[in-house]
């Protein structure tokens, strides 16, 4: 097994770093660092800054020497804020997991609930009406999911509450806020906090219930009816067992590998979501760098990104090989 | 014995006694006709066509899908003929008029500038349509040509193929998707010096520079999917006996292995459709897609963002023409992979 | 098989991966563990174990209501063996699924199956459970799809013990698991009890599926075409476990097969079912040397003889079998029959199933003026 994730690590290595080229051939084609003095400055003073930021160099010469910084722990300057990539990065990523934890938490005991019961219960009215919000839930688009949810949570409900003298659990007041992770000036894990992770996890989650249920479903739905199961309905195991210790844990097999999968993605993957709610996390860096062309910055959000992707990659392969007896990883 | 001992049967004349011949007339008549004796009713035969078709249409939100697209696809494109109001007109009026909700008027309001949202929404329809069908079109043609091709021919062409889609799938597709555009539409390259044109009129309008850069990369999705239909038709027994007959491998591609492949590819067109409307909505919305004076229901979105809490028919609208679109095009999808293969559920 | 072959008693190149081989054929099966349970003593040969009356099951389909056991009626006695025999879609497996109350939710069952005096048809799923796999067991076709491929074959025997003797656990437990696999002549059983299904040979799962079935010694086996998916020098070998296993612990089987040839090694009655009915039902010596209806009558006929001329064609039925939501009228079997001569009678009126000779019964009209030529005995 250890000699597998070598071999897998190993191979991944040429690709992040063909990636991580091209991606620094592109940005340097695509933008112009200096073209903010080309109009003010006068030429020497644009010839000097070019000189100074390597731009006279191919673009495989700049790429190797912002490598040879990069291994070596020096992420560069933001263009944009003058602020070491390095803290940038390692602060919006933590940003980004808090987000990912709370929506997978939820995403995944809602999404296997949602599906095992939906198979259980096929062609009920529950199951109708769950398929119906799940095929809403992948058709809305998640960013208007998201200012939805501001409207009617933060704006809507109170106001109504307001103008009907409602005040029963507080809806007359904005129970969730919508900027950011903290208040102003607030920190640490309180119910500020919660009030600000409601909606973003809320947006992050819809889309992924929505997914994994239907899968969850479908998957589910081809386990019941195979042989196996007719075989411990037949030993006389009671239903609750048959679905399950026979039913549920086979088909959360590859459930659990197109949720590593996914989860892998969402670290780079929230750029709707950080942007919505101005939260500063890798998605939104990415965003905000890109429009300026901070090519420092996007370099060291796609490092990071294409490792967390590779991983959880390779996650969902030795999972998948603990959870089959069947599948064994050569 | 004979057939009149029995007190229970009655003999006609001309009917056969003997067992034997009358096996042989069995005999005679299978060879005849095919048919166990004109009695035996059996179900009648349906060619797979016709069993597909009844499987689509019998699929009731795929047709009620179906049915409100194609009536969505008609306003929206023949807009011209039926909607009376300007989009982009701008004048003094409207400008004084600003944002205004919803009325008899203006049955969607007014956006900032005064303008009808119910034309804004009904012309940026067709930039959206416009992209979703183009992208679904381009990338499944260039994909399936691939993804047969790498599946079929093997070796190096498919370890190519599977790199390069590494490659692309090593961070999340809005990104490369973000940067492609980027570079498709700036001056500092050739290749967006030559999209953007000389001089004052751009060579392309944002919505086909952005089905182009969709279409380039998703296609590597479709490819993948092929690659895996073809890999497991070819190990089926019926291309080896076409092989063994002579077939080429064009022909054995064209008639054996496309014919049967062509369930996931069609679903997966359509899919795609509602994949590349939401993409450049999210990425018009972010700001990277289309670009004014070009609208599309993302961008319009993209608008309404900073003052949607009083005016909030400037989100619902857009948004909800997205949200129904896709949801159509994913009733048809369902149809379409329920119609094609009856094993799977929904 | 032709039942007039002696039963293959040798195994030769054994390809699979395991013992096949070696295991139940040196060495005696180790019976002496199984003990006859005190619930077969209250049950003397003769006596009524299954009584089934009457069954009819229908499903809805897209293009119609399918009656799949159309009027199914025989009895199973105590220690006896019964092979059901047909064609695919006669009916055979939906008979026996709804012995135990396995089909789909959507299926219609009506008539009577009385097990011991009490009626299992319209029980609910709690009141079947203490039943299955203890007082009747199932064993399936195909021995792979049928086991959960993510447990050991240990832990599912130990299931389908503990869920009727819960109290039983621990060393206990895997003592008797491990006793079970032996009987069935698995070898190194310990070890094999904590493989999974895959590691096992074809013929080595279908006997771990015998051993979890036995383990509660049920008074009734469903064996529903345990032999189908094996080749035939390993049927022959499951065969023979079964057999040895039946007469040990005095269980009846109903044996579902399609092959006439294990019918005639195994069974003590057969029962032959078309078109989702009952054609005939006799004990296996009257239903091979005088079968009194001409399905049962083609089938035999079909049969390759080993002293036939190699010039001689075989016979065959003619046609095919009727789609079940178009039946043809009166006998289901007519159209194909080279004796439904004479006009208003087997086409109009369906044929009751009724008494010949003592025990031997047919569904057929023209029983009686049928002359059948009897099959020679070999040697």
């Amino acid at each position: 097994m250890i000699v597998y994730v070598l071999r897998r690590i190993l191979i991944s290595i040429p690709v992040v770093l063909i990636a991580s080229f091209l991606l620094f051939w592109f940005v340097r084609e695509t933008f112009d660092p200096t073209a903010r003095l080309r109009n003010v400055r006068d030429p020497e003073v644009v010839a000097r800054e070019t000189e100074r930021l390597g731009l006279n160099d191919p673009v495989p010469v700049q790429y190797g020497n912002w490598l040879k910084e990069f291994v070596q722990g020096d992420w560069g300057e933001s263009a944009r804020t003058r602020e070491p990539v390095a803290d940038m990065t390692k602060r919006a990523f933590w940003n980004t997991v808090q987000l990912i934890f709370f929506g997978i938490f939820i995403s995944a005991i809602a999404a296997v609930a949602i599906g095992v019961f939906g198979a259980i219960k096929q062609y009920s009215i529950p199951d109708y009406l769950l398929t119906g919000v799940s095929y809403l839930a992948i058709a809305m688009p998640p960013f208007w999911f998201g200012l939805l949810a501001i409207n009617v949570l933060a704006f809507k409900v109170p106001e109504w509450a307001q103008r009907n003298d409602i005040s029963f659990l507080g809806v007359d007041k904005r129970q969730v806020d919508f900027v950011g992770l903290h208040k102003a000036r607030g920190s640490g894990v309180n119910e500020d906090y919660f009030r600000h992770l409601v909606l973003p996890v809320l947006t992050l989650s819809v889309q992924i219930i929505g997914s994994w249920s239907r899968f969850q479903r479908s998957a589910m739905l081809d386990v019941m009816s195979a042989d196996y199961i007719r075989t411990a309905r037949a030993k006389g195991v009671p239903r609750r067992k048959v679905i399950f210790k026979h039913g549920v844990r086979n088909a959360l097999i590859p459930l659990v590998t197109v949720m590593a999968i996914d989860i892998g993605l969402l670290f780079g993957g929230l750029l709707v979501t950080e942007t919505i709610f101005s939260i500063a996390g890798m998605g939104r860096m990415f965003v905000q760098a890109l429009l300026q062309g901070d090519v420092a910055v996007l370099e060291a959000w796609m490092i990071v990104v294409a490792v967390f992707v590779i991983a959880f990659n390779l996650l969902a392969d030795i999972l998948y090989s603990v959870l089959d007896p069947r599948i064994r990883l050569s | 014995m004979t057939a009149t001992d029995d007190p229970h049967k009655v003999a006609t004349a001309g009917d056969p006694v003997d067992p034997e011949a009358h096996y042989a007339e069995l005999l005679e008549d299978e060879v005849a006709t095919e048919e166990v004796g004109s009695e035996v009713a059996s179900t009648p035969p349906r060619s797979q066509w016709q069993l597909f078709r009844r499987r689509f249409f019998r699929h009731k939100l795929a047709m009620f899908g179906l049915v409100l697209l194609l009536f969505m696809c008609l306003a929206i494109f023949f807009a011209d003929v039926w909607v009376p109001q300007d989009p982009n007109e701008l004048t003094s009026e409207t400008l004084l008029t600003g944002v205004e909700p919803p009325s008899g008027e203006h049955w969607f309001g007014t956006d900032n500038n005064g303008r009808d949202y119910f034309a804004r929404v009904i012309y940026a329809g067709q930039i959206s349509l416009k992209i979703g069908l183009g992208v679904a079109l381009i990338s499944t043609f260039i994909g399936t040509v691939t993804g047969a091709m790498a599946g079929f021919f093997g070796r190096w062409i498919d370890q190519l193929l599977m790199r390069i889609t590494d490659l692309f799938l090593i961070v999340p597709g809005i990104a490369v998707l973000a940067v492609g555009l980027k570079f498709a539409t700036s001056p500092e390259n050739p290749v967006g010096r030559f999209v953007l044109g000389d001089g004052n009129e751009p060579r392309f309008g944002t919505d086909s520079i952005i089905i182009f850069v969709l279409a380039m990369l998703g296609w590597m999705q479709v490819a993948r999917v092929v690659r895996g239909q073809v890999l497991s038709v070819k190990e089926k027994e019926f291309v080896e006996a076409a092989r063994a007959v002579g077939a080429s491998n064009f022909r054995i591609i064209t008639r054996h292995l496309l014919p049967n492949c062509i369930g996931p590819i069609v679903v997966n067109a359509t899919l795609a459709i509602a994949v590349a409307i939401v993409t450049e909505s999210t990425l018009s919305f972010l700001g990277f897609g289309v670009q004014p004076p070009e609208t599309s229901w993302g961008h319009m979105l993209n608008q309404a963002k900073s003052n949607f809490n009083f005016n909030e028919h400037l989100l619902y609208f857009p948004g909800l023409f997205i949200l129904l679109t896709v949801l159509c095009v994913n009733f048809v999808g369902d149809g379409l992979r329920d119609a094609f293969d009856p094993q799977s559920r929904r | 098989m032709s039942p007039d072959l002696e039963k293959e008693t040798e195994s030769p190149l054994d390809l699979t991966k395991d013992d096949d081989a070696t295991s139940a054929y040196g060495e005696d099966l180790d019976l002496s563990m199984l003990e006859t349970s005190s619930a077969n003593d209250d049950l003397a040969d003769g006596d009524v174990v299954l009584r089934v009356r009457d069954l009819r099951v229908q499903f809805p389909t897209d293009d119609g209501l399918v009656t799949a056991v159309d009027g199914v009626t025989f009895d199973l006695t105590a220690n006896e063996t019964l092979g059901i025999v047909g064609e695919s879609g006669s009916g055979k497996s939906v008979t026996s699924m709804a012995i135990l109350g396995l089909l789909p939710k959507n299926a219609t069952v009506t008539g009577s199956i009385t097990f011991k005096g009490t009626e299992l048809v319209g029980m609910k799923e709690r009141q079947l459970q203490p039943l299955r796999g203890k007082s009747i067991a199932m064993i399936f076709q195909d021995a792979l799809a049928s086991l959960n491929p993510v447990y050991k074959v240990g832990d599912q025997i130990a299931e389908a013990i503990r869920v009727h003797e819960p109290s039983l656990k621990g060393a206990l437990l895997q003592e008797r698991v491990v006793e079970m696999l032996d009987v069935v002549g698995i070898p190194d059983p310990r070890n094999r009890a904590g493989q999974y299904p895959h590691e096992y040979s074809g013929g080595m799962r279908q006997r771990a599926m015998i051993a979890m079935s036995i383990a509660n010694e049920p008074d009734v086996l469903i064996a529903d075409e345990p032999t189908t998916a094996l080749d035939v020098t390993i049927q022959a070998q499951v065969l023979e476990v079964m057999e040895r296993i039946r007469d040990r612990t005095r269980s009846s089987i109903i044996l579902i097969t399609h092959d006439l040839g294990v019918v005639a090694g195994v069974a003590d009655r057969v029962l032959v079912m078309y078109a989702g009915r009952v054609c005939e039902l006799a004990d296996v010596e009257s239903v091979f040397y005088s079968p009194a209806h001409p399905y049962t009558q083609g089938l035999l006929g079909s049969l390759p003889r080993l002293d036939s001329r190699s010039s001689e064609r075989l016979a065959r039925i003619v046609g095919q079998p009727p789609s079940l939501l178009a039946m043809p009228s009166g006998c289901a079997f007519h159209p194909r029959c080279p004796h439904a001569l004479v006009p208003g009678v087997c086409s109009e009126a369906r044929p009751e199933l009724r008494d010949l000779a003592d025990g031997h019964r047919a569904a057929c009209h023209r029983s009686e003026e049928i002359e059948w030529k009897p099959l020679e005995a070999a040697g």
